[in-house]
């Protein structure tokens, strides 16, 4: 796949403010994505935005209300929902506009605002509705990670204490990151003697729901090297559905696809990373650090093994020989990760791409990972809603 | 006793699942071409490479195991109707064998949630979920571990 170049990047820090409006957030990561690019809002020739769920119409036209507060320019501006995938779906369809030619420099935004505390449907009460079924089941997306904590505690030896030690890790990263919402250090008896929320995960364990936003300026490579001499570059850009027979219970889902007829070769989760490194012609072994979707402590041991660091079951042996850490082999979520931000669901995707390129660019400070060239992002969500971004220096 | 087996039993997804006091059932569907299994029922085949338009209503195995659980400690939001006050509900998922696909619920209420183990023979009942505000019984299926017979 062809490449096409960041050449801003910005974010609002992630928190909680329920008094504010999501294009407060939104306003400040644009006008920030726009001074890192040493760009004019002029300058921009399409806007693609994620739509944040909890602020009715307006939230629908995320765009659409971005660029009126930035001022209209009559450019065409599009609003995508894929649930924490729209962020990534809002890159994928800029990098559409420009390799096709349409459009020569975008830029991607994601603000969002929701509600305190476990997210629920929006919209519709028909108990038909999965989504609604679930939530009146009970099934919070917290149940659901914990019930794949269970499966790795059972087929993998997995114990309380490597995932605490996830979390303790992730405090550590975050703790200076200016854009996180909890930058404080967590000890493993802090973490073990948080309240169980779903067992067997704890309070500490599980991703808070975040206010927050982030842009990036993309722009074709020929439009690049006009600007700067060596441009960062994103090299992969996988948005992918599930195939059938899908046997993982995914959010929402209450039932898998049977697999009487045909078996997956890959789950959903190995695919989404599978299809990124094929469009970079890449592979695990290249990479030099990687952000990903701890939605809790215990899926993101899972990610390291999608992704391809290891094999299934030595993840824990990845953690706690420091593999993952800052300064170890493959640091994962040097950021802080979802751990440290909470997820702000538009913004989400895109936030993780700004990580990469504060640190491809080395210029992440005290959570620098040194002489990182290759990143790659992993997000994950609602109804097959999932994406992998690669970036490169 | 008597005065709760009066109330009105209401199934939350009607047709999804009978309601049948002693051995319910869910109600899946089949598709005849390539025999593949659906729960919820589909309109029609969902595997792209069949796309048949021919399913044919079909209990589903009322036995499973034991894929996975977890005990939830904290009440969730509306849809969600809690007790009050209130108390820890486990929800589980079982796959069943045949049909090689794997179905959500909560576990039955009256479970020692403490015994729960992963790979358990497993059962479907029809349970209460809440009282909704005419007096009625909202229920739906629950799996509960199935019973070892005293010897």
């Amino acid at each position: 796949m062809k490449e096409i170049a960041i050449l801003g990047i910005g974010m609002h820090p992630w928190g909680k403010w329920p008094e504010k409006k999501f294009a407060e957030y939104g306003l400040v990561a644009a006008r920030n994505a726009l001074a890192d690019a040493g760009i004019q809002w002029k300058d921009i020739q399409y806007l693609a935005a994620g739509a944040t769920a909890y602020s009715g119409t307006p939230g629908m036209l995320a765009g659409s209300v971005m660029a009126e507060e930035l001022g209209w320019t009559g450019i065409p501006v599009t609003t995508n929902y894929n649930a924490c995938a729209s962020g990534a779906y809002a890159l994928d369809n800029a990098r559409a506009r420009i390799l096709s030619g349409m459009c020569d420099v975008a830029m991607c935004l994601g603000a969002d605002w929701a509600p305190k505390g476990f997210f629920a449907p929006s919209g519709t009460r028909d108990p038909k509705d999965l989504d609604v079924l679930r939530f009146t089941m009970g099934a919070t997306n917290p149940a659901y990670f914990a019930m794949y904590a269970m499966r790795r505690m059972q087929n993998y030896g997995m114990t309380e204490l490597d995932m605490a030690k996830v979390k303790v890790k992730n405090s550590r990263h975050g703790l200076h990151n200016p854009n996180a919402r909890y930058r404080k250090e967590f000890t493993i008896e802090e973490v073990l003697q948080s309240p169980i929320v779903a067992s067997p995960l704890r309070l500490y364990e599980l991703c808070a729901t975040s206010d927050g936003a982030a842009a990036v300026i993309l722009s074709s490579m020929e439009y690049a090297r006009k600007v700067t001499t060596s441009p960062i570059t994103i090299a992969a850009i996988s948005t992918v559905s599930p195939r059938y027979p899908d046997d993982v219970i995914n959010i929402p889902r209450i039932s898998t696809d049977s697999t009487h007829s045909s078996r997956p070769e890959l789950n959903f989760q190995q695919y989404v990373p599978r299809k990124a490194y094929e469009q970079a012609g890449i592979g695990p072994e290249d990479l030099d650090l990687a952000e990903v979707y701890d939605l809790s402590s215990a899926y993101e041991l899972d990610w390291y093994e999608y992704i391809g660091l290891c094999k299934g079951g030595e993840a824990e042996r990845l953690l706690n020989d420091g593999d993952t850490t800052i300064g170890g082999r493959i640091p994962v979520n040097p950021s802080g990760g979802l751990s440290c931000f909470g997820e702000a669901i538009p913004a989400q995707a895109i936030a993780q791409v700004c990580e990469l390129v504060w640190q491809l660019r080395g210029a992440a400070g005290p959570r620098q990972v040194e002489g990182a060239k290759v990143g790659l992002t992993i997000n994950f969500g609602l109804m097959g809603n999932a994406s992998s971004v690669i970036v490169k220096r | 006793m008597d005065a709760e087996s009066e109330k009105t039993r209401i199934a939350l997804t009607q047709g999804w699942f009978t309601m049948d006091r002693e051995k319910p059932q869910l109600i899946g569907n089949r598709c005849k071409s390539c025999g593949d299994f659906f729960f919820p029922r589909t309109l029609y085949c969902r595997n792209p490479q069949c796309m048949g338009r021919d399913l044919e209503e079909i209990p589903l195995a009322r036995t499973g195991k034991l894929w996975s659980f977890t005990v939830n400690h904290y009440e969730p939001p509306p849809p969600f109707v809690a007790p009050d006050p209130f108390v820890p509900y486990a929800l589980g998922v079982v796959e069943l064998q045949k049909e090689r696909l794997m179905v959500m619920g909560q576990i039955s209420s009256g479970c020692d949630f403490e015994k729960l183990k992963i790979g358990m023979d497993m059962e479907l009942v029809v349970e209460k979920l809440y009282d909704d505000e005419k007096g009625n019984e909202v229920v739906i299926w629950k799996w509960k571990p199935v019973q070892t017979p005293n010897i």
